[in-house]
Formats: structure tokens, sequence, C-alpha cells
């Protein structure tokens, strides 16, 4: 396919690397020489010079025979106006990132009718809907949702003394509920396995479970976690995202507290909250972060702009005895870096904003991929085709290649985990976690029997 | 000040007022009242003149009304309906001094509802009709009547409005002032219309309909009858006027959300939300102390095993918190017999009062709300010196101005409150009578405890507190600010 991304920033970068890589024909534009030329470096893409609302400059970039194009700038005007002029272009899927909300929310004129953008993408909404996949998840270091969020991935840390350790994964049924949770892979010194049957769990073992989303409460004992747990979550620094979280926290009745330095911030803040508590200060304030009840709180979100205050005031918030803290970064290099602290869980909005379009554009046989945090190994939804090689026989009976496993298969928003005896049907969708070198031959099993 | 612009508008108020004497005119014509119709007459002819006088002299006064004027103009203007007013009663007679006369005239515009007379039975219908009939002015607000008919005022109309009902949530509900006014009179006169056939159903006689109609939308107090509401012994009555008083206790632009359909936000008004509670606590805590009471410690209605049964009990303090808190003052049972914590309990209702916006009196809810809230924010401040915090009214941020506003309000009400007693017992009143007189009296409620309980009256009174108290009723129908300012020389100094 041929897709065209506009913008070259850390979100354009990213799609247009994993695109590529993909095997898509990408060009990008951006209107800031640096960026077109680093792009142009790294990565096999075509690039082209100019702002994206000049007719001239997309026809150079090859808009006429574009099956895609992703406006990824910092710009919602830009964006929204790149879309109508690809509609122009007869470009059949448009996708638009789109951060006032005004424009993005279900209701907005723009979802009526007007712009020709086929999928908005909100930066703030993604990254504040990971936050609360993560709070709502106790115990969780990675998060990822299937099917609109019915089917969950969540990664957690095994704890020594949990009813799973020492056990084998085909010895688990002798515990209750473990038929409604899957796990599909294990992190082990830095080594992704897949397990098998006979795989042992070890303590401080990295787990990724796929489990539907009503039955995650009874799969959280075996982490020695609760559903209700979470209690307190103290955030630092106010703006727009931050003060969604605070409301969507509200309504889940988990006690919330806001740490802004800023006076004009704080007031604002405290006009549009009703029960969270809103300190004027410094994170830094050791004193200030104990009048925050920093010692039971159960996260420690630090959203402010200041990055270094971000990351200091979170490891000062785990010293002072917040179980986990969650720091977000705009720079995607810092990820790696921040996670080697001991702060448990970095965002990057521009990440998560790539991975989310991402899932969108996987339209045909692979609905949605999503990565792990530091190896390549890939989480994938795909739809089973009428001609795929596995149909019609039992799973055991299927020469399944190594490094993959079957997570989940779901029918018509039903879930249900697979079996040896597990036959798979047309229609069906399925996701599978597969190591980088299984993807491809995973790939081809799915899709129609010529490959 | 431009103390003419003042006198002009104070003018046409006086004109308007003479037409308005021709209603009663009308009914002491329709009654054959003929001792009393000539008093009509006299302060037709009377407000006429003063009126017409004054108009021709400052005909030419031009000038813009500013928040000075407007204040000037309001208070002038209810003391010009209430001196006005006053000279009915006297000149027919029924009272036997002016001092009476004006005590009785400010207590119905007022919508306090307490009175000289100690028999109404014997009074002329034209008599009694006035008496309603100034509650029934007086309920919306004398000024708003003049917004409402008097639509040339414009802009201006705005600063009348606001010096009138100077409670913290007046809210223009249409662009323009007049309209809103209108719309307030169409909301009064839709309830007075529909009181009046609920009066009829329940076996009223149509004059006994409409003067008890008038004092219970405008949560005044006047009654027809010696024994007020209980003269009746009707349970439906009893409903139907508590309904009515609660109804018109609440602010008056619910109504008018009512109308748009916008159901929601009524029904998330904390104001409206805290004085349902209030009631509902109210009348529990009331029902539960009068039914634990031993029979025969107080009262001789106890002593019967009136209250014994938890029905009587519930129907006595149903009626009697509702009418305290909505300031009216209608009765069916005499509280004053009560033990004293029910006693007490609704005298400090009657600190409350009603919600801002409506007919009703006293510091006005959403001020105590305000109050509460913001006291609640201190003391959370103590554990959190650095926390940000907002008061919030119905989902909003109440400004720090109108907390100070409510504060202060409620310190100089208390003021008021404390001198005012002092000067009641400074004339050998005793204290429960005297502080009871003074908090009803600033809360437009009417009946107190003692010597001024439910089943009496102000007669006995001397007529230095008859009028320490009138000017009691009018500073709290002007909720302090308008009538305190007018006696500071800051206002009149440029």
């Amino acid at each position: 396919m041929k897709i065209l991304i506009i913008g070259a920033g850390a979100v354009g970068f990213n799609l247009a690397k994993q695109l590529s890589k993909e095997g898509h024909d990408i060009s990008v534009i951006d209107k800031d020489q640096d960026k077109v030329d680093r792009i142009a470096e790294k990565l096999d893409v075509s690039v082209v010079l100019g702002v994206a609302t000049s007719p001239e400059i997309l026809e150079e970039a090859g808009i006429k025979n574009t099956d895609i194009v992703l406006a990824v700038t910092n710009s919602d005007e830009i964006n929204i106006v790149t879309c109508i002029l690809s509609y122009n272009y007869n470009v059949k899927t448009k996708i638009a990132r789109i951060r006032n909300p005004e424009f993005s929310e279900k209701k907005s004129c723009v979802h009526q009718s007007g712009f020709h953008i086929d999928y908005i993408v909100n930066p703030e909404m993604i990254t504040i809907n990971s936050i609360l996949d993560i709070i709502g998840t106790p115990g969780t270091n990675y998060v990822a949702d299937f099917r609109g969020g019915d089917i969950l991935l969540r990664g957690f840390s095994v704890p020594a003394n949990a009813p799973i350790v020492g056990k084998k994964l085909a010895d688990l049924e002798e515990i209750e509920y473990t038929d409604s949770f899957l796990i599909v892979a294990i992190q082990r010194n830095e080594e992704m396995i897949i397990p098998t049957g006979e795989t042992e769990l070890k303590p401080n073992d990295n787990i990724y479970v796929v489990v539907a989303k009503e039955a995650l409460p009874f799969f959280l004992p075996m982490v020695n976690r609760r559903a209700d747990e979470v209690a307190k979550v103290v955030i630092y620094g106010v703006n727009r995202a931050s003060l969604n979280l605070a409301k969507k926290l509200e309504e889940r009745k988990i006690g919330v507290t806001i740490i802004e330095p800023m006076k004009e911030k704080a007031e604002e803040a405290a006009s549009v909250l009703d029960k969270t508590i809103i300190l004027k200060g410094d994170a830094l304030d050791i004193d200030l972060l104990k009048e925050s009840s920093i010692d039971v709180a159960n996260f420690f979100v630090a959203f402010s702009e200041n990055e270094r205050s971000n990351l200091l005031a979170s490891l000062l918030a785990k010293r002072l005895g917040a179980k986990k803290a969650i720091v977000l970064t705009e720079d995607p290099a810092f990820v790696p870096i921040i996670n080697s602290l001991g702060i448990d869980v970095v965002i990057n909005p521009r990440l998560i904003t790539a991975g989310s379009i991402l899932q969108h554009i996987r339209r045909g046989d692979t609905l949605s991929v999503v990565k792990f945090q530091q190896s390549e190994a890939e989480a994938m939804e795909l739809i089973v085709s009428e001609h795929s090689k596995i149909l019609g026989k039992p799973l055991r009976e299927i020469h399944f290649p190594k490094g993959a496993i079957i997570g989940a298969i779901s029918k018509n928003g039903v879930m249900k985990l697979p079996t040896g005896g597990t036959i798979i049907n047309p229609g069906e969708s399925v996701i599978v976690f597969a190591l980088p070198h299984a993807i491809e031959k995973v790939q081809s099993l799915f899709s129609n029997g010529k490959g | 000040m431009n103390i003419s612009i003042v006198l002009r508008t104070v003018s046409n108020l006086a004109l308007m007022l003479a037409a308005i004497l021709s209603i009663p005119l009308g009914v002491a014509l329709f009654y054959k009242n003929y001792n009393t119709l000539w008093s009509f007459i006299f302060a037709m002819v009377l407000s006429g003149i003063l009126g017409g006088l004054s108009k021709l002299f400052f005909r030419k006064a031009e000038a813009e009304i500013g928040i000075r004027e407007g204040i000037a103009i309001v208070t002038f203007s209810w003391l010009i309906c209430i001196f006005l007013g006053a000279f009915p009663y006297w000149y027919s007679g029924v009272c036997p001094t002016y001092c009476d006369a004006v005590f009785e005239t400010t207590s119905g515009f007022t919508t306090t509802g307490s009175s000289i007379f100690t028999d109404v039975e014997i009074l002329p219908e034209s008599i009694l009709f006035w008496r309603a009939f100034t509650n029934w002015l007086g309920g919306m607000g004398i000024i708003v009547v003049f917004v409402a008919l008097l639509p040339a005022m414009g802009v201006s109309g705005y600063q009348l409005f606001v010096a009138e009902v100077s409670g913290p949530t007046v809210g223009k509900l249409k662009p323009r002032i007049a309209e809103t006014a209108k719309a307030l009179w169409i909301i009064y006169l839709i309830f007075t219309a529909a009181l009046i056939l609920l009066y009829l159903m329940g076996g009223m006689s149509f004059f006994d309909a409409v003067c008890h109609c008038f004092s219970t939308v405008s949560t005044g107090g006047f009654s027809t009858k010696n024994t007020s509401i209980a003269y009746f012994n009707n349970l439906y009555i009893e409903i139907v006027t508590a309904i009515f008083m609660f109804i018109c206790g609440c602010n008056f632009s619910l109504y008018y959300q009512c109308f748009q359909l916008d159901f929601r936000r009524v029904l998330k008004n904390s104001e409206l939300r805290f004085f349902a509670g209030l009631n509902l606590i109210g009348i529990i805590f009331v029902v539960l102390l009068l039914h634990s009471s031993q029979s025969g410690s107080f009262g001789s209605e106890i002593n019967r095993g009136y209250y014994q049964d938890i029905g009587h009990s519930l129907r006595g303090s149903f009626f009697q918190v509702v009418t305290v808190t909505t300031g009216t003052g209608l009765a069916t049972a005499d509280f004053d017999v009560w033990p004293d914590v029910c006693r007490f309990f609704l005298v400090l209702l009657m600190f409350i009062g009603a919600c801002a916006g409506s007919t009703g009196g006293g510091i006005k809810n959403v001020r105590i709300l305000i109050l509460l809230k913001s006291s609640m924010r201190e003391l959370m401040r103590v554990l959190r010196p650095r926390m940000v915090k907002h008061v919030k009214i119905n989902g909003e941020s109440v400004s720090e101005e109108i907390i100070t506003e409510s504060s202060v309000f409620f310190v100089v009400y208390l003021g008021f409150f404390g001198v005012c007693s002092l000067a009641l017992m400074a004339t050998n009143v005793d204290m429960v009578t005297a502080f009871s007189a003074v908090s009803t009296c600033m809360a437009n409620c009417g009946p107190g405890l003692a010597k001024v309980g439910p089943m009496l009256n102000f007669s006995e009174i001397p007529y230095f507190c008859k009028w320490i108290l009138s000017f009691c009723m009018l500073l709290g129908r002007l909720e302090i600010y308008s009538f305190l300012l007018l006696f500071l020389s800051v206002t009149w100094k440029r």
C-alpha cells in the first residue's frame, strides 16, 4: 500500500519506521529541514519538504495514488485541512491526530460530517486511557487492549509467594479460575519465552496474560493482587489531560490529590474538580509530598511539563512510600533510561499515539498489533480468512510455529481460550503472540493457503 | 447621589400605589364597608397628590440611575408604600394609633405576618383584604412590580432589581430586566390562581380562599381567622398550604427552568436540595421530640393527649416546620407550648429562612450553605495549609467575594439581632419574647415565642418596640445592605 505521512515528528517517525518495515511504500511531508533530513537518513522512505496544506506539495508527494493519509503534525488545523484535501484526491483512508477534544469527541461536528476524517486519534485520550488501564489493573507493568477493550493483554511481575509460583503451566488447572486466562509469554532475565505446558513459573518472572475484561478481577489473586486495592492516586501537574484523568478517577471513587506549583492552574483545577484535594506547591518539596499522604498512595503520576521535575518527583515519591510511579515523557529516547531508574511505568504520548494509529490502519487480515516494551515481540489480532491452512483441524494437529502462541479466539464479541481440541473457523479473530522470528510464519498460516 | 432622579422615580411608584389602592376600594364597595371606603379614598388621594406633585416638580430630572440611586429608590419606595399604605388602617380607626398602622403595613409588605389585631374576625372585609393584598404585593417585591409594569426603565431597572433582591444567586432569566420581572410575576400569578382553586376545592369561602392564598404564596402569614389555618381543622387545606409555602420558599428561577423543561438543572440545584433536606430533617427532629416528650411536663394540648399518637405529632410538626423555614407564619398549632428544645429549634430555623430569590425571608439557605462549606474548607486548611479548594454551589465555584458577602451578611444580621433584642429588653419586655420577636421580624416569619406566640399577637408590645420591630422587618426584607447603606454618609457623598 502507498501511505502518506504528514509530519515527521516522533509520531510520524515511528509510524514511518514501523510501516516501511512491514513493506509499505511511505512518503513523508514535513516543513522542517532537519526532521526531513533525519528521516531520509535513517529510513527507507521518500520525503518532501513543505507544508502539507499546499496541493502542490501533496501532489509532489504522490497523493494521487495514495491509499492512506496519516496527518500527525502538531497542529490540529493542518491535520484537518490535509484530510479535507486528501478527500478531494480520492484517498481512501484518512486518519488525523487531533488534540482539541471539541473536535475529537464522539458528538463533535467532525464525526457528523464535513471534515472527511475516517479516524481521529486524540493523544491525550489515549494517554489517559492507558494510565486508567494501568491503575485499573493493580500490579501490572504492561497493558494492551484488543477488540475495543474486551480482551486484555496484561504484564505482571510474579511475586515470590504467589500461588502460581513453582507450578508448571499444565498444572495450573488445580487452581480455581485458571480457565479464564492464558499466560502467553514469560520474560525471564531479558529473555522472552513462549511457554508450553511444561514451562515452570519462577519468582520474579514477568508474565504476559491474555484475559477477558470481566475475568480480570479473578486473575489478580494469582499474582497476589486485588482489583479494588487502588484507593489513592497522587498526580503532579495540572493540564487538560491530568484534569481529565482526575475526573475519571473521581468517578471510580478513587481518592485523588493533585500537586501544582502554579497558582492559576491550581485554581483552575479547584474549579473543575469536586472531591480531589489540590495542593499548591512543588512536588520536589518533601513536606508537601508528605502532606499529600504520599505514603499511602498507590500511584504517583508525574504529568508536569518539566521532564526533570517529573523524574525527580517520582523518585522522591517512591522513596517516601508511593507504591508505583508513572512518568510521562515527551521524548521517546528517554523511555528506556527512565525505565532503568526504577520508575514502574513510563508513558510517551507520541509512542502510544503511533501505536494507536497502527491499530487503525491494519485492516484486512491483521486487525491490530502491539509491540512489547523492549523486545521486538508482537501481539497481533488476526482475522482468519476462508483459505487459511489452519481451518478445520484441532489445534494440536496443526504444526504451529515455535515462538508463537494463540492467546484467545473471539467471535461476535465472545472470547474463548484455546485448548488442544479447539477448531478455528473462518471469520473468527485470533490473538497471536509471536517472537520476531515467528511473525512471518504466523502471518502465512492465517492468510490464504497459497502463502 | 442625584436626589431629583430618585424622587422622580419614587413619584411614579406613589402614583402606581394610588392605582393599586383602587382594588381594596372596590372590595370595600362590594362588601358595602362604607366606613372604610373613605379611608381608602383618602389614602389614594394622598398618594396621588404626593406622587403628582413631585413628578411635576422633578419632571426635568434626567440622570443615570447608578448603584447609589438604585439603593435610595428601592428603600424610599418601600418606605413610601408603608407610610401611605398605613393610612387605611389608621383613618378607618381599626388601628388605635398610626404606629400600630405602620407596624401592620410593614408586617404586610415585608410578608412577615405579625399582627397587632387581637381579634381579626371582627374587621371589615376590605381591611382583611388589604392586609392579605399587602402580603401578596410584597411577596414578589414592590420593585419587581414596578420594573415589570414600567419597562421604560430599561438598563437602570437592573440596579433597582439588584438593590431589592440582593441574594447571591440573582440571575437574569431573560436578556431584558423587564422581561425577567414579567416572567417572575407570571409564575407568581400561576401559583396564586392554582392555590385559590385548590382552596375552593377544600371548601373555603371565596373570600377566605383569596386572602389565604395571597398570604400563602407570598409566605406572608396574615389570616382572616384568629386561629389562622387551625380554624379550618382540615388536613387537606393544611397539606395544600404547606406544599405551596414550600414551593414559594424555593428560588423562583427554578420554576422558570422547569417551564423550559430543564429539570436536570433543577434537581442538581444545591440550595433546593439543602432546603428540602433541612425541612425533612427538621420535621423528623420535631416529630421525634414531640412524640418522646413526657406528657404533663408542658402545655395543655399535650395534657389532653393531642400529640400522643404519631400521626398528630407528624401533622403538627410538618406544618409548623414548613411555616417557619419559609417564613410564612400561618399556624395550625401553638408551638409555644411545645418543649423548649422544639421552640428554640424553630427559632433557629427562622434564622436560616428560605431560599434566595423566593418570597421567603431569613438569612437564606444558599448563604448558610456557602458558610457551611467554607467553614469546612477552613477546617481542612488547618490540616493541609497549602490546599487550594473552591466552595461550590450547583457544581460551580463560588467567588471569594460572595463568600465574604455571605459571612459579612451573617455577622451583620446577628449584630442587628443582638442590638434590637437588647433595645426591646430595655423596655421591660421579657427575654424570650424580645429575642423571638426580633428574630421572627428580621426573618419576616410572623409568630414568635412567649407573649408573641403563634396564637397571640403584638398588640401588648410597647410602641417604641413596635417601631424597632418595623425597622427589623424592613431590614430583613431588603436583606440589610440596601436599607443600611441609606443611613451611611458614603452613600450620599460623591
